[in-house]
């Protein structure tokens, strides 16, 4: 053996020593452990980012006593086994400075224990809320006691987690919509966990990875055929860390700064690198729609959530498309930052967008129409986002480069066809809506608030068109349409949800976000108005 | 296109819509020709449209603000079923069939644009016809209860009954802006009714006033606590002698009244003590010492925990719930019940008036009943009258030990409940009660529809209050009979049973998957029968009425409200054809060039 030979040797083994020493412990094995909870089964890796995002309001955290940073998972498993006592930790998120004081806790503190918001002065604001949403589909509540809902519901979150008894990882037998049961009190699968809490609390990862193993093996015996298969635990694992639509905003941000980067050059390869990041970008969203789609079993827009990322989707697909056809740039450029900012927000605001996977409400549960009528109106909203994508630039054009004539025009023909795309989609999503009221409430037409939005925003845009045929209106009005009427659509699709509250469309009703929108309102109109001015002084 | 090679028709239809022959007709009348052609243009125009639209979709817009702010029943009666709205949607209907009819002889890129048209009239046809064709009601079936076909309108109707609940006269009523109608009908026996008034908010109350032929006390109390944050007004008599601690009782005599004043009821319990009651099995123990404590419910699974206690229990001036004091004058206590994996917190209250409040729930319900008990006569408030004698006593049970003696009007008690005080406002000694039907204004909650009527035939023509489905009692010929003012009804050609109705859970948890009724019909006449399941969006038909799933009672699982619906299937072929046309329409716009 030659002396390199014997140098590689003892490298080797000296690497493989510190490996074996600094390893972290492998939880791969226990995120795919099926859990029962909130109506479905689902990963304990799902589980552990719902709880932890919900009562920290981050994605990592860091350890209360060591400083060191935890993933979601073995802070759940640290919970779930009681490896300490979560009660006095301070993990739970107050943020909202007055109920601290009303609360009589330090203001300057963020995270606080169960222990210590457990006072009777929370308790006396959440009877209030109590109170006020006896019988209210949307009660009226002040800031404080919204925040003091969400503080209780924090340490609703960490209750549910909390010891043995809380989660349902035993599988019922033979049903497979049989109720789950929690580690009972005695028996091989209580001394598998034992076995599994003694690998977690020594950090011994060869012991922990077998203690992992055998508790999987036992579990899926006693339930072969209700228990989920590796395959889809995994899957949804996958999903769970691979963020897809967090990739996908980051694809087409980097597509918009490529373009922009590229567009003085008019640099051909410049513009095929971009177009190919863009389309990466929607091949990875639609992965990501594919994967929820297998997750959840059903289609995938049914919660507010789900629709800003199909829409956001859908301008991108339309985008890609119409570029491919046309190749005038301007599409990939003016949709790209729309689409990032949607998926952005929707990344951003869990609380009003709620991205976990739950079951459906019984209104949308089995229906055909769910598959055609709301990807219809949802793409219809696609289009007018592309269309107000476009009335952007054409208005920046006529503030910045009025004497860009041609350019202009081809901007108002591109507006024009996305309303008219948006036109045919959102006509055709509301009249099957109706078709399908007709058939399953007995009526085709109800003055839904829903309804009635989708046809003020059809409305809004027929408007223009008409006008258009009048010679009331011309390219620019179109492009100051393009944008004003986007305001309609964002009623009927956020208004109606969030700021009205009434009607038939009940299950997508939400609170939050109204300050952001407010701002968008205001910003659009000042674009707009600017647009206007300039073009009269023209 | 097959349509567009018969020119002669062509022809024909272009001199028939350009109004040539009417311009024939009128020999030499060119201006009022002209007018006409001038009025159909301007219906017809682009500008109008675009005009019409705009207004369509402001209303429209302001209609939704205006529900969520007031209700869905207040925007459609005000605007989508208020004339001026419907008006609005005919000229617009009118605006796009003469948009479509002026433009003939139609070129053929103008296809897209007719079919479109023509497919929207025909919704628009469809849905109004719908509305006033259609056959629309709900009926009410229950696990284990006989076949019914009895479906309720959404109509009202007067209806004439004899006492044995036989129907011997209907009429179906309308109610709009001008009233009701029809505004006169002759009843069975000779008796004519009138209708006045049709109000749709009112209540009735009791009204109390002197001047009854009998002695019988009532006195009127106003009530001031910092929770209610309004007074109260409310009579205390022998029919109601009870208003939380506060209690009206008669003394027969003298001597009576001195007991009574003298020595209030003794109390059952020395403490304020916590009851829980499992079927047989009970849990029975002092609060006061218990608070925190882990106790069993003796003979089950269940353990409870006192986990705060108020004695006297209130909210302060910050609205945070506080013990005013140790005694235990409206004790509180917050319970937490488990059994298993299952937990609730409740709020108990001492008061008897109130239910136990649950707080929050985890896991499958604890059905327990549960109490505080309170030392009686402790802070108890009693009023006295005496039997003859226009005077009023009172003794009163405080921390100070027993309080007794006259009471005036106009004085202020203490009630001991709470931070209630109490102020004798009024004492009848010989009150008459009535119920009288007030007016509430538009926006009330809790209030009833009712109808004025005149009856003409029973002695001398009087007026009625008909309270929407409280009957009154008429003579009709010395026969006795029953007017009601209710639902208007019909009845199926077939009857429907109600098999089982199953709720579906989600897995694992108590939130609601789903709801079927398991319905079977049977035609009588045919022998027909068909069993069908009817859920949230899948409706069951039978002889062409359509059921849908409407409503059901999370508290009573054993019964269903089905919705029955019957269009003409011409009206069903109208809007389904006109929503096909218009997308197909649209489509032909927008990108059917290279086709036609």
């Amino acid at each position: 053996m030659t002396i390199m030979k014997r140098m590689l040797l003892l490298l080797f083994f000296l690497a493989s020593a510190a490996f074996v020493s600094g390893q972290e412990l492998d939880f791969s094995l226990l995120k795919t452990l099926a859990v029962q909870k909130d109506g479905r089964k689902k990963p304990l890796d799902t589980v552990a980012n719902e709880t932890i995002q919900r009562i920290t309001g981050k994605v990592f955290v860091k350890d209360p006593d060591t400083g060191r940073k935890l993933e979601a998972i073995e802070l759940l498993l640290s919970m779930w086994m009681q490896t300490r006592d979560w009660l006095k930790a301070p993990v739970i998120y107050v943020g909202h400075q007055p109920l601290k004081v009303q609360l009589g806790l330090p203001v300057e503190q963020k995270y606080f224990s169960y222990e210590q918001l457990r006072a009777p002065a929370l308790d006396a604001i959440l009877q209030r809320v109590a109170k006020k949403s006896d019988g209210q589909q949307k009660p009226q509540l002040t800031r404080d006691e919204r925040e003091a809902s969400a503080v209780a519901e924090r340490m609703r979150f960490l209750g549910d987690v909390l010891g043995l008894e809380s989660l349902a990882i035993v599988p019922h037998s033979s049903d497979e919509k049989g109720q789950w049961e929690p580690v009972p009190k005695s028996g091989p699968i209580k001394e598998r966990v034992d076995a599994l809490r003694a690998a977690f609390v020594q950090r011994d990862p060869a012991a922990l990875l077998t203690a992992s193993r055998e508790l999987e093996a036992a579990l899926r015996v006693l339930g072969p055929k209700v228990y989920p298969g590796r395959e889809k635990l995994a899957r949804e694992v996958h999903y769970n860390s691979f963020h897809p639509f967090r990739k996908a905003e980051y694809l087409y941000g980097l597509a918009f700064v490529l373009l922009l980067a590229t567009w003085p050059m008019r640099s051909r390869a410049g513009y095929w690198v971009a177009v190919a990041v863009f389309a990466a970008g929607v091949a990875v969203h639609g992965y990501g729609f594919y994967l929820r789609i297998l997750i959840s079993g059903r289609p995938p827009i049914t919660n507010m959530y789900e629709s800003v990322i199909w829409v956001s989707f859908g301008a991108a697909l339309f985008a890609i498309v119409l570029e491919a056809i046309y190749r005038p740039r301007v599409y990939l450029a003016a949709v790209a930052p729309i689409a990032t900012v949607m998926l952005v927000l929707a990344d951003m605001f869990p609380a009003v967008m709620d991205p976990n996977i739950g079951p459906l409400v019984p209104v949308l549960r089995d229906n055909f129409w769910l598959t055609v009528h709301v990807p219809a109106v949802t793409l219809g909203y696609s289009a007018f986002a592309v269309a107000m994508a476009l009335g952007h630039v054409a208005l920046a054009y006529y503030v910045f480069k009025p004497e860009a004539h041609e350019t202009i025009h081809r901007l108002e023909h591109f507006i024009y066809r996305a309303m008219q795309v948006g036109v045919l989609l959102l006509a055709a999503g509301t009249i099957l809506g109706g078709i399908w009221a007709h058939y399953a409430w007995g009526r085709f037409w109800g003055w839904d608030p829903k309804e009635t939005w989708a046809l003020i925003s059809l409305l809004s845009y027929v408007i223009p068109l008409h006008g258009r045929l009048v010679g009331w209106l011309h390219g620019f009005g179109l492009s100051v349409a393009s944008v004003i009427c986007f305001l309609t659509v964002l009623m009927a699709w956020y208004g109606v949800n969030f700021i009205l509250g009434k009607g038939l469309h009940a299950y997508g009703f939400g609170t939050g976000g109204t300050p952001y929108v407010a701002v968008f309102i205001a910003l659009e109109l000042g674009i707009a108005g600017a647009a206007m001015c300039r073009k009269r002084k023209l | 296109m097959l349509l567009f090679q018969y020119s002669n028709r062509r022809r024909l239809a272009s001199r028939l819509l350009s109004f040539d022959p009417v311009a024939r007709l009128w020999h030499g009348a060119e201006p009022t020709v002209t007018t006409f052609r001038r009025t159909g243009k301007f219906l017809g125009s682009l500008s109008l449209a675009v005009a019409l639209l705009t207004i369509v979709a402001a209303v429209l817009t302001v209609a939704t603000f205006y529900e969520s702010r007031t209700s869905t029943q207040a925007v459609t009666m005000q605007v989508y079923r208020s004339w001026w709205f419907n008006v609005l949607l005919g000229v617009l209907g009118l605006n796009l069939a003469l948009a479509a009819a002026l433009r003939w002889p139609w070129k053929h890129h103008q296809i897209g644009f007719v079919v479109t048209h023509g497919g929207l009239i025909l919704i628009l046809g469809g849905c109004s016809a719908a509305f006033h064709f259609g056959t629309e009601g709900m009926i009410g079936l229950r696990v284990g209860e006989p076949p019914s076909n009895v479906v309720q309108l959404e109509d009202r109707a007067l209806i004439a009954m004899t006492p044995e609940g036989g129907q011997t006269f209907k009429e179906t009523l309308r109610v709009d802006r001008c009233g009701v109608h029809p505004k006169t009908m002759a009843l069975p026996g000779g008796l004519r009714v009138t209708l006045d008034e049709f109000c749709p908010n009112v209540a009735t109350e009791t009204v109390v006033r002197e001047g009854g032929a009998e002695w019988n006390p009532a006195v009127q109390v106003c009530w001031q606590s910092k929770t209610t944050e309004q007074d109260l007004h409310q009579w205390l008599s022998a029919e109601s002698p009870q208003i939380v601690n506060v209690a009206f009782v008669v003394a027969s005599d003298a001597a009576q009244l001195a007991q009574i004043t003298n020595a209030p009821p003794a109390g059952a319990v020395k403490e304020v003590r916590l009851v829980v009651v499992l079927k047989k099995d009970r849990l029975d123990v002092p609060v006061v010492g218990n608070v925190d404590k882990y106790l069993a419910v003796p003979g089950t699974e269940i353990t409870a925990r006192i986990q705060n206690y108020w004695p006297d229990f209130r909210m302060n001036d910050k609205h945070e719930i506080v013990s005013a004091s140790e005694e235990p004058n409206n004790p509180v206590a917050l319970v937490l019940l488990k059994r298993g994996e299952s937990a609730e917190r409740w709020f108990v209250f001492g008061n008897p008036e109130m239910q136990p409040m649950l707080r929050e729930r985890k896991g499958t319900p604890i059905e327990v009943q549960m109490q505080l008990l309170v030392p009686l006569g402790r802070s108890q408030l009693t009023l006295v009258a005496r039997l003859g004698s226009a005077g009023l006593y009172f003794t009163a049970q405080t921390k100070d030990g027993l309080k007794s003696g006259p009471l005036a009007i106009g004085q202020t008690m203490e009630t001991g409940w709470m931070d209630a005080q109490l102020t004798v406002e009024r004492f009848l000694t010989n009150a008459v009660m009535a119920e009288q039907v007030v007016r509430l204004p538009e926006d009330a909650e809790q209030s009833q529809s009712a109808l004025r009527v005149t009856v003409h035939g029973d002695g001398a023509p009087r007026g009625e209050w008909l309270l929407f489905g409280k009957p009154i009692l008429l003579h009709s010929g010395g026969k006795p009979m029953h007017l009601a003012f209710a639902w208007d009804s019909m009845r199926l050609p077939f009857t429907v049973a109600l098999e089982d109705f199953v709720v579906e859970r989600d897995e694992g948890s108590q939130s609601i998957a789903g709801w079927t009724s398991k319905v079977r019909f049977t035609d009588a006449a045919t022998g027909e029968e068909k069993r069908a399941d009817v859920w949230m969006n899948h409706p069951a038909v039978f002889k062409s009425y359509k059921f849908s799933q409407a409503s059901w009672n999370p508290q009573d699982l054993k019964y269903t409200v089905l919705q029955v619906k019957k269009d003409p299937l011409w009206v069903i072929v109208l809007t389904w054809g006109g929503s096909g046309l218009t997308i197909l329409g649209i489509g032909l716009m927008f990108y059917g060039r290279r086709w036609v």
